[in-house]
Order: C-alpha cells, then structure tokens, then sequence
C-alpha cells in the first residue's frame, strides 16, 4: 500500500521503532513497524573493547568508525560504533556508562533524534510511504526537505479536556464533570460535558467519547498536574485501565510516583521557576499542557511544529521544553552530519588564565538615562544583537582563541580573545539558520500565521578538497598527462568515464615517489573561502581550509590541516617522478588514417620504391576502388614514381615492419610539387630540442613553419638547416629580417605544419594552447626532456648575469606550472617566481638552478664556444648554487639532534643553520653511522628515520605564506588513494598533500564557553560605543543606551529628527558595524526613571513612553509585573491613558495633576473596603520550599498555608494571597491565600494605599512632578 | 554561563557603605555632604565605569569623581565668565 503521510510519532520496539503517520485527507491513522537500531560511540577503538560490547545482550553488532572525536579536530579518528535495541536504549546506555562512562558518545540522544538522524528524517515530515504487512519499507520518497521554508501543516485532530473538582483550586474532592471541546480556538463551541454520575461512569463515558473522536492532539490546561490526579479517581473508581493514548498505556499508570515525577524548579534571569513533569500520553497521540509550555504561549501548535521539525526532537517533549532545548538540538543535528561525536556531558572547560584576564567579563555595555522627560526621541534596535554577532562574528566555543590562527586570528576588541578566521564556528552555523528562518518569517508574518523558516544547512562548508585549477601529474593508460584537477574529475563524474587505471604521483614508505592508484574521485561546492599555501620555492596550491598537508616534523612526514600550518613549516616538494616506458617512435601514417577524414585522403600520399611490388600485386583491388575517385591511367603514374594516395594505402597490406622505410607527402589533387618527408619517426634531443624552440620561437600557417633565430646566433641557423634536411628532408629558406638582427628560416610543407599539430599535439599558436608541454615530450626520457627545455631556453629563455641560473619566463602561469613537472621528469631543480602584476598581467617564471641541473641543462643549450667555457667555469666553482629545496632542514630531520648528539654537528656545520645541503647532510650522515654507539636505541632508530629522509627523493620548501582566497569555482575536488601513504603531488611545483576523506570538519559544542560568553558581550560593547560615535557625527544626543537598544533625539528636542536622517543614521550604524539595526520607534515622548533612593541618577530597566503609532512602551513599572494587584495595574492604565494625551512639557504637566486627582479617588475606593479581592490578589512565584524560608515574608507565609493545607510547594510555582493585616501579630494572619478565601474577608486597605503610592511615584517621581523637564543636574 | 565578576554598581554600593562607615561617619558637616555628593557623581558615571573593568574598583571610583570635579570645575568657570561679562556690560553702562 502506498500513501502520503507525515511522521506523527516515533516509539521504541525490539529492535526495531514503531511509527505513527498521519495519513492526508484526515484518514485513520497508521501504525507500522520498522527494523532500526540506534547508534552509540565509544572513542576506545580496542578490540577488547570491542568483545566486551558485543556480549551485551542489546547490542547487535559493534563496527570501527571515523569520526572527529574533539570540536578543534580536523581529522577522524577510528572509533566503536555501537548497534542498540532502541527498546533497551536506556538501560543498555547505563549498563555501558559503567565502563566506558567518558568514552561515551552519542548516547544521550533521544530515540528521536537517533531515528531522524540516522535515516534522514524529522517529524511531521511528509513523505510517500508504502506499507506492506505492517512493516513500512525503506523505499520512501519525501515530499518536502528539511531546508524546505514552506511546508504542509499536518492537518491535526484536536481535543480539548478540562476537569472540575470540588475544590477547584486545590483539585481536590470530588470530580463534579469533564468538559470535552473539539476545537481549541472556537470559544462559542458547546463543549460536551460528562457530568451528575459517579466518577468511573463519568471517566469511562468520557474517554470513550475522546476514543471516538480518536485526536492526534490532546490540550488541555494543567494537565501536567490534574491527570495524575484523575489517574488516582479512576483507579478508586476502578476503571483504572482506561487508554488515554492511543496505545497500551493505562491511566492508572500516570498516578504520580513522588520522588522521580516532582517536576523541577530551575532558575532563569535572577528568578525562580517550575516546571512540572510532562504526562506524554503513548500510542500516537500527544498531549500539550498549554499551562506547561511556554512555546505554545508563543507560537501555538505551528511554533511547536517548526521547533519539532528543526531540532528533530519528541513534541511532547519540545511543547514543555525552553528554546535552549531546540537550540541544543539543532547544533547536535548539525554535528552528527559532519560526523562529529556528541557528548555525553559539557566537555570543554574554561582554559586556565591569569585573574587578571577577567577584566574581560564585563556584560553589555549602558549607557545611563539622562533621568527625566525627553521629548521626539527616535529608539534604534540591534536585531536579535547576540545571535547576530555569534553569526557575523563566527562566535563559537571552538573559534574563540582557536590553536589554528596565529596573526590573522580577528581580536575581540578591548579584550585579550581572538576569533578564528579560518573555519566557522558551529554556533555560530546553527544560529544562522535560525536567524535566517527568523528574517524569513517576519517578512511573511502579515501574509498567514502558518509561515515558518527552513534553516540553511550549510553542508558544503569545510570540505577537504583542491581549487579547481590545480595542476597535477595523471598516469593513465601508460600515458602521463599533466590535468587541471576540476576540469579532469568533472569529466569523470558528468561521463562517468572509467578511472580504474589511473594512478596519481604519491609516495611509498621509503618516501620515494611512485604512481599510486586512484580508488574514488570527490567533487563538493566549495567553501566561500580557501586557503592558498605559498612555499619559499614559488611552489605553491590552494585548498579548503581542512585539506590535510603533510609536514615534517621529527623526520617523519606528519599530518595537519591547512589551516593550521604556520610560516616556517616544511612542506614535501617533488623532486623527481617516477620512472615511465619512454614513448619514443611516430608512426605518422597510423595517426594519418586515424584522423584525417576520408575527403583528405587523395591529398596525402605515401612514397617509397618498397610500394612499387605491393601496388603492382594489387593492382586489380586498387582499380577496384580508384574507379569513383581516380582514372586508371594515374596507377601509372603512382607505379613509376614509387607513390600511392593515402586512401589505398590500406589495401595494399603493406607490412608493418617495412613503414619506417615510407615518406609521406601532401599536395594538390591533380597534381603539383609534393615535399615528401619520412613517414616515421624516433623522437630524440634534437628533435626535442627543435619543438621546444619552435614553441617559444616558431609560428605556422596552413602551408608552413617559420622560426626566428637571433642574427648573432648564426651557428643556430645552421644547425636548423642541417637538422631540417636530415631530418625532414625540407629546405630551409632563410632571410636576414632588414630592421632587427634576426633571422626567419621559414619550412614550406603542410604535412610538416599538420604533423606538428597532429602528431606531436602542438597547436598553431598561443589562443589554441602551444603553450603547452607536448605529450609526447612528458612522457620522453631525460634526454628528451633536457632536449626540449634547451630549445626552449634557446629561444625564450635566459642566462643570468652570473651565470648560476637559466630562466624561462612566459605571462602564461599555467605553462610555467607545467615545465616545473617536465623538469621534475628529468630531475632539474626549479624554482617558481612571479613578478609583480604590472598593466593586469603579471610574468611567471621557471628558474633553473643547482650545479647538476645547469651543467646537463648546458650540455644541451645552444652556445657559443666563448660562453660554454665561461659557464663551466662558474659552474665548477659552484656558488651561488644552492638548491634550497632540495636542503635537508635540520632540526625538523632530527639531523641536528643527532648531529650534537655525537658532536660533529660544527664539522661540516649543521647547528645555527636552519638547512643544510644534502651533500652535507650525507657526510654527517655518515659521521653518525660511525659514532652510533653513542646513540641510545631510540636515536638509533632515529638514525634510520634520518637516512630514509635523506636519501628520498623529496625537497622540503618552507612555508612562506598563507592566505585566505575567495574561491572561483563552485566545485573543489580530491582524489582518494590506495597506497598506504594517503597523499599525492598537486599544486603549482608540485607539493606532497594528504588526500581526501569525504568528511567535513567540526565537533558538535553542545555548551557555552566563558570565553566565548566574553567575546560576544566585547563586541556588543564595541557596537554601541561605535553608535555613539555615529550619532554624536549627526549632531544628535543619545540619551539613554541599554546593551541593543539606544535612544537619540535633537539637542533642541522640541523638534524631531526628519525621516530622511533617521534612515541614513540606521543605514551608517549598520554599515559600520556590521550588525543589523532597526529603527524601532519614534517616541512623542519617553520617561526614564530615576533610582527610587537616588533622583539623580538614571535607571536602566525603568522607563515609559508613548510612540507615534499611539502605543506605549512601558518598562519595569507595576504594569508589568506579573505579581501587582489587578488594582495597580488598573490605576497605572489609566494614568497613562491621561499622558498619552500629552505632547509638551507643559500638557504632560497638566496631565500629572489629573493623575494625581485620580490617585485620591483611587485610594478612596480602597478605604471603603468595597474593592472585590479578585482585583487585589498578589501572584508571586515562591523561591524555595516552605521548610527553607527563615523570614516571615509574604510568600513565605502563603507558602507556609499552602504546606499546612497538605499541598506542597516547589521553588517557582506561584502563590496567590491578599494581604489581610500586615502589621497582625499572628504571622499567619497577615496574608491569606487564594485557596483559603471564603470571599468575606477585610484586606488591608492601607497596605494596598501604600501600593498604589509607590505605583503613582513609580510612574512620576515627585522631582517630574515638580519639574517634569529633563533634570539637568550634572552634565551643563 | 554567568559573569565571573561583581558588577561595578554592586561593587561600588559596597565601596560606598565601607566608605560611610569607616569614613563619613568620622566627618563633620559640611564636608559630610561634599563627600555624599563625590559618590553621588561616581554612580552618575558608573556606566563608563562599568565597562573598564579593573581589578582594583577603587580606580574608577576615583577617575568618575575626577571627571565630575572638572566638570563642575568647567561648569564654575563658565559661570564666573558669564557673570564678569554681565558685571563688565553693567559698568559700561
């Protein structure tokens, strides 16, 4: 069966969940099973271990796993995972806490987050499922994504439930009726009442009708508390069994259990709550207390919906949970996905520091309130100011002084903490998606209540990957190609093309370099930022900021995040490739009929007196076919000329061994001179050397080949025309240019121009890419390759000053990037510069360095006799030859170490010395191996760690420079590898790098940090002190400033500020400080309030004021709060009433008089004792137990007569009373509470007096009343 | 996650009651009312204050009474400029 639904609720089974859907077009809903098991991790990947979990009776099976074990790490570490029986979740979670308690991960989550993570899923998803005997298959198709912003509400049925009780307050006594209403917003709706029988028929009737009606949702208020309470009715009236859920659970089991089922009293901003244990009903159906869940208040059924879908969480659960709860969920969703371990408990502890360092605890930054009147006065918000700066400044336990920045890290301002530049925190992430839903919702709020935000998950983030345009050696099919690893892999994914046998440049044990296979290639959006790592040799590569880098490091290679590399590290460089079949011979008439289209085909043809028999042999076959394209009589000609067209070449069945003896040739159809050149060819030097200039110095047309040679360099010339005729058998027509000292040889023949483009892949010129290292020369020999880069060099190049190098520059990177590898084949040390950009370009350029290198590279470079005897003397010499790279580096060799330890380190010198030449490294090396029984066995290994290092075929560049870059493609790329050594060489030179783990990078902080606490709080300081600045540029004064908010008006605040400045401001605050900033309101006028002590000086918290939009603004006054007497609160309503009438100073003082008239003639209503007691109630939330209280407070002693009445009061919960007698001698008489009221009591009509005075003085100071202007009393 | 520290404005209550208690209550009139006065004006700028936290309180207490005393010093003396231009003007004429 097949059908749409959404996933209404998740229950545990052996081995397995049961889950509720919700069926549309309101349909029965459907219970299925499905065969699951949850996840534990334990970090202690032992195979003892290992045993020990799978003998426990709920444990399947137990598997070793990456995953990243600490927030700061950048790469996994092999743990447990471990296969639960969600039916025994718990208990197997404490069986295991025995043992393994701090190596525990991933086990506290909630059988709903277990499902939803790991199959992908979240509640109320909607989703086409099939069914087949009660089993739901895993064939699911979802219907709308967990990034979705507009989703389907799910159609709940809904139930309303209320009790009534003999006492009502107290529900206690008898149970007189149960209310039942269908619709929980229709307040006309009849409810259906159960009443006037006894208790177990009213019970039984009334659930039966609920089982009718069968809601998905029951609400009820104060549920929490009277179920139970029913709960023990039922059971006295002996239908105790009665299902409230849709599944097994009784109602008899909801009777409380006192001591695990008390609720509990937390503390939230300075005040105490409680919250009381939540009754989850079973079976598919939920129940909310709207009393007990503060999100219902907020955002109704839908909020509970949106908060349930994001943090993947029970609604049951979220309904009664604070937002920190979601909050906590969504950062744990985002870890497991980056596969990131959640812990069990807060792990990450504030770091020691000095006490003096907590100077940085300082909280928001106030600006105290010039105390008084302020008339036109313009209110600006910061938006969701916390939240935002964690977003827009990367706060995040992991980013506040992380390991991995050193200099760049950004300071928190005025404090001594940095914030990470190179990863984003996961807070951070987790609070974007909230903030971005939240802008989304606001913008759509006035369109339907329903809209809601998706969170962005921002899986691409932290991706270890290459920029696409690096560079790196390919061997594939016996070919080694040089490929930009974008473009290559992007092929392989689009035409799934086969890479079985391709193999990238890695190394073995022995650091030597090799092919190593290819097993999985990786695409991923790349990050907005990559990290591009400059080496002191001009080598460099740009990858993700997790890419993992070798360093050496104790003369092994070790691993570390790019990120976390610092200037000074050494890096392995290549140094050589590995050795490949040359690929020496040209078979030019293979390629010939491989890629010439048959149209061509009358215009080549192939020459040799070896032909005349063959042709004569098939002279009918050939005449066969001449018939549509030739007459008959030209085979006479073909025949004594010894020639034949291309297209009957095959026919002929010329053999193989005898085509090097052929030339080919191209010429007109009917005829005309043919320059016949050999058809076969053995690539050599000089032939490497001839296509090397020619791409430096050459140029083609259609018909031919022109080179230009230096007027000076005459022997060239002639070398050219000897190697043309001997080679090509072409003349060379050579003409002397009249303005410049050059030379142009120019090579009249088409098959020559078309076997440069064909055969040896070099285009006609540099739009079509000549400047490219033919294939045929990467995969030559040495000779070959030093052939090519002294032609090169002859053409392009140039000899230093002081003849210690050679260069070739060229404006194209790439090409440069491409000779780097070519001279790594023939084992040339290079070194990589650029200049710097000069009119939008810049010039690249190889140098060629070292003794070794120049003396064979000189060997093949054209020169003068004069300069080849100076260079061999310099080179003898051999200053100023060093190759850096090819250095060892002492201390990171453990060549120093070493070297002292024995004391030859100053023979030839080693110490003092960041490296030393290898030749010199091999002496010492040597001096070791003879001293080595001064070694103890650990050096000794040392030792052989050392040889191997130096006798690699690896250089080590230092790290000169490491910048952040906005990526340019979409994509970066990586290449997993088979070899044990999980690297390969990339990048600009050729770098040795860690290969891709598919994996994305950071643990999952389900805490706060102190520090980070401090950091957010710096740069809220920092916001405003920069407002200030800004505001005081307008010529505005800010009156008041409190954390996220800040109050301006005029110097002259007769007049206010004009829209137009308004709007600037707002846009300059945000542009400034990079915060988003709201104009919250304009004020007719405000009022701050004044410390009650204190008339001078300003309070933060307590203020009025009357917007232009007619609204009030109203702070910590009486009306607020929610423990004043209904009375207050009416008297200041109607205060505020008079002032909204008020625009200046002197109606706001006419005003006060009114107030002060109505003040009387309020206090004269309470000494009349006519005041009902429902209007002088006092609600206040009780701070501790009854038993704790020492003082005879009055909530003390209304918590005293509520333990006396047998109910006992928790911390937090509210107690109503009236104040009877304040001054009684007889504590206990002093209050009443709400529960005791017979309703015919005397309150304290003079103790309620003195309320509504401190409410009047509360709302104007008498210091207002006297003088309601701004008190000027400081700052003239 | 609390705050490690005090804030200012309690530390400074308490600064102010050792104060009266160890101090003022040894004072006579009028010096008594100065020195209400000089604490007056540390809590008129406990906001600065509160935002440079040192270990010592007993510094910002002292620099917001400093910069209260130069601002009343300012204040007199613009007075005293206000009133000899006034008494100057009265004798011209």
């Amino acid at each position: 069966m097949k059908l749409h639904a959404w996933l209404h609720d998740i229950e545990p089974a052996e081995w397995g969940v049961r889950l509720h859907w919700l069926p549309e077009n309101n349909v029965k809903p459907i219970e299925v099973f499905f065969p699951f098991t949850a996840e534990f991790y334990i970090t202690k990947a032992d195979r003892e271990t290992q045993a020990q979990l799978l003998s426990h009776l709920h444990i399947e099976r137990v598997d070793i796993v990456p995953r990243f074990r600490f927030i700061h790490d950048w790469k996994p570490v092999d743990v447990l995972q471990v296969k639960v029986n969600p039916n025994h979740l718990q208990q197997t979670y404490f069986d295991l806490r025995k043992h393994w308690d701090e190596y525990m991960h991933n086990a506290d989550l909630s059988l709903y987050q277990h499902f939803c993570f790991q199959m992908n899923l979240f509640p109320y998803v909607y989703a086409e499922i099939e069914i087949i005997n009660n089993r739901l298959q895993p064939n699911w198709r979802l219907l709308e994504e967990y990034t979705d912003r507009e989703y389907r509400t799910v159609p709940f049925r809904t139930l309303w439930l209320q009790p009534r009780f003999e006492n009502e307050h107290l529900l206690r006594g008898r149970l007189l009726a149960l209310s039942v209403r269908r619709s929980i917003v229709d307040s006309e709706e009849k409810p259906v009442i159960f009443e006037d029988a006894d208790e177990g028929t009213m019970l039984e009737e009334c659930f039966r009708y609920i089982r009718q009606i069968d809601p998905d949702i029951i609400f009820t208020r104060g549920g929490d508390t009277f179920v139970p309470i029913l709960a023990q009715h039922a059971v006295q009236a002996g239908v105790g069994r009665i299902r409230p859920g849709r599944g097994p659970r009784t109602l008899q089991s909801y009777i409380k259990r006192p001591n695990t089922q008390r609720g509990h009293s937390y503390a939230s901003y300075g005040r105490i709550y409680f919250s009381q244990h939540g009754i989850y009903f079973d079976g598919g159906r939920h129940h909310y207390d709207v009393g007990n869940s503060f999100m219902y208040k907020d955002g109704n059924i839908e909020g509970i919906h949106e908060l349930v879908r994001l943090g993947c969480s029970n609604p049951q659960r979220i309904a009664r949970g604070t937002i920190g709860t979601t909050l906590t969920a969504v950062q744990m969703r985002t870890a497991y996905y980056q596969h990131i371990l959640i812990p069990a408990r807060k792990a990450d502890a504030e770091n020691f520091r000095p006490a003096w360092s907590l100077a940085s605890d300082v909280g928001g930054l106030v600006f105290s309130p010039d105390v008084g009147l302020h008339l036109n006065v313009t209110e600006y918000d910061f938006l969701s100011m916390y939240p935002n700066i964690m977003v827009h400044r990367n706060i995040s336990p992991e980013t506040v002084n992380c390991n991995c920045c050193q200099e760049e890290a950004e300071p928190v301002p005025l404090t001594d903490h940095t914030i990470c530049v190179r990863r984003p925190g996961l807070v951070s992430l987790a609070l974007e998606n909230i903030l971005t839903r939240r802008e989304y919702f606001k913008s759509k709020k006035k369109e339907h209540q329903r809209y809601d935000r998706r969170q962005k998950v921002l899986k691409w983030l932290l991706v270890t990957c290459f920029d696409s345009n690096t560079i790196l050696p390919i061997y594939s099919k016996g070919k080694l190609r040089l490929v930009r690893i974008g473009p290559y892999i992007d092929e392989i994914i689009t035409n799934t093309t086969d890479f079985e046998e391709t193999a990238v440049v890695g190394v073995d044990e022995n650091y030597k370099t090799i092919f190593n296979p290819v097993e999985d290639v990786v695409r991923l959006p790349s990050p907005p930022n990559l990290f591009r790592i400059q080496l002191d040799t001009g080598r460099e590569f740009t990858v993700t900021g997790d890419h993992t880098c070798f360093i050496l490091d104790r003369g092994v290679l070790c691993e570390r995040s790019a990120a976390n590399l610092k200037k000074g590290d050494f890096l392995p460089v290549l140094f050589s490739m590995p050795s490949i079949e040359p690929w020496l011979e040209f078979d030019i008439i293979s390629v010939l009929l491989k890629l010439l289209p048959p149209s061509e085909f009358d215009k080549w043809r192939v020459q040799g007196s070896e032909l005349i028999p063959y042709i004569q042999s098939k002279r009918s076959e050939i005449e066969a076919a001449m018939k549509e394209f030739h007459s008959v009589g030209a085979l006479r000609t073909w025949l004594k000329d010894g020639f034949i067209p291309l297209r009957y070449f095959e026919i002929l069945g010329f053999p193989l061994s005898l085509w090097n003896t052929l030339s080919v040739g191209y010429g007109r159809r009917v005829g005309g001179k043919i320059f016949w050149i050999p058809a076969y060819y053995t690539l050599d030097a000089d032939l490497a050397f001839f296509l090397g200039y020619f791409i430096g110095d050459g140029s083609t047309r259609q018909s031919f080949i022109r080179l230009s040679v230096n007027a000076a360099d005459i022997d060239l010339v002639n070398w050219f025309d000897q190697f043309l005729i001997h080679r090509f058998k072409l003349q060379v027509s050579k003409r002397k240019e009249s303005h410049t000292a050059m030379f142009t040889l120019q090579i009249n023949s088409t098959a020559l121009v078309w076997i440069l483009n064909h055969v040896f892949e070099i285009p006609r010129n540099r739009m079509s890419g000549k400047h490219e290292v033919p294939p045929m020369i990467l995969n030559g020999s040495e000779e070959i390759v030093l052939g090519f880069l002294a032609g090169l060099i002859a053409s392009d190049g140039d000899i230093g000053a002081e003849r210690n190098y050679v260069r070739i520059s060229s404006r194209d990177h790439s090409f440069i990037e491409e000779l780097a590898y070519l001279a790594a084949r023939a084992n040339l040390y290079t070194i990589i510069g650029k200049s710097s950009p000069r009119k939008g370009s810049s010039m690249c350029t190889l140098v060629f360095s070292g003794q070794d290198t120049l003396e064979r590279l000189f060997d093949k470079i054209y020169l003068k006799k004069v300069d080849r005897d100076k260079i061999k003397k310099r080179i003898a010499i051999g200053s100023g030859l060093r190759k850096i790279a090819y250095d060892i580096p002492v201390k990171e060799s453990l060549l120093l170490r070493l070297t002292q330890k024995v004391r030859t380190s100053r023979n030839p010198r080693v110490s003092d010395r960041t490296r030393v030449p290898r030749e010199i490294a091999l002496i010492q090396l040597q001096k070791i191996k003879e001293r080595s029984d001064r070694l103890s066995s650990n050096e000794y290994r040392q030792l052989g760690v050392l040889e191997r290092l130096i006798e690699s075929n690896l250089g080590f560049a230092r790290v000169r420079d490491i910048e952040l870059v906005p990526a340019r493609e979409k994509y970066v790329y990586c290449f997993s590898v088979k070899n044990k050594i999980h690297g390969f060489i990339a990048g600009t030179g050729g770098i040795l790098s860690h290969n891709c783990f598919g994996y994305q990078g950071y643990r999952n902080a389900r805490f706060g940090r102190i520090e980070a606490h401090e950091a957010i709080s710096a740069y809220s300081r920092d916001a405003l002190t920069q407002t200030q600045h800004i505001v005081a540029d307008y010529n505005l004064k800010v009156i008041a400033g409190i954390v996220d908010s800040i109050w301006v008006k005029q110097e002259d605040d007769s007049t206010p500020i004009d829209d137009i400045t308004i709007s600037q401001l707002r846009e300059q605050i945000e542009q400034k400080v990079r915060l988003p900033v709201e104009h919250a309101a304009n004020y007719h006028w405000i009022v701050f309030l004044p410390r009650r002590h204190d008339p001078a000086i300003g309070v933060l918290n307590r203020y009025y004021g009357l917007r232009k939009d007619g609204t009030f603004k109203v702070r910590g006054i009486e009306i607020r709060q929610s423990s004043a007497p209904l009375i207050v609160k009416d008297f200041q309503t109607h205060v505020l009433k008079f002032l909204a009438k008020a625009r200046t100073q002197n109606q706001f003082k006419q005003q006060v008089h009114r107030a002060k008239k109505l003040l009387i003639e309020y206090k004269d209503r309470l000494k009349q004792v006519n005041v009902p007691l429902s209007e002088l109630m006092i609600t206040i939330h009780t701070s501790r137990s009854p038993d704790e209280y020492v003082n005879k407070s009055r909530q003390a002693i209304a918590a005293k007569q509520f333990s006396n009445l047998g109910v006992h009061i928790e911390p937090g919960m509210k107690v109503d009373f009236i104040l009877i007698d304040v001054n009684a001698q007889d504590p206990m008489k002093r209050v009443k509470i709400k529960q005791l009221l017979r309703g015919d009591e005397r309150y304290d009509a003079e103790e309620y007096c003195k309320l509504l005075d401190r409410a009047y003085e509360n709302l104007i100071p008498p210091e207002l009343e006297e003088q309601p202007i701004t008190l000027e009393l400081f700052w003239n | 996650m609390g705050r490690t520290l005090p804030s200012y404005r309690r530390m400074l209550e308490k600064e102010r009651f050792l104060w009266e208690k160890h101090f003022a209550s040894r004072l006579r009139e009028p010096h008594r009312t100065s020195f209400t006065t000089l604490w007056e004006k540390a809590f008129q700028l406990a906001d600065a204050a509160s935002a440079n936290t040192r270990p010592l309180v007993y510094d910002n207490i002292v620099m917001s009474m400093l910069t209260a005393q130069q601002v009343e010093i300012q204040r007199l003396n613009r007075e005293l400029n206000r009133l000899k231009e006034l008494l100057s003007s009265q004798d011209m004429t």
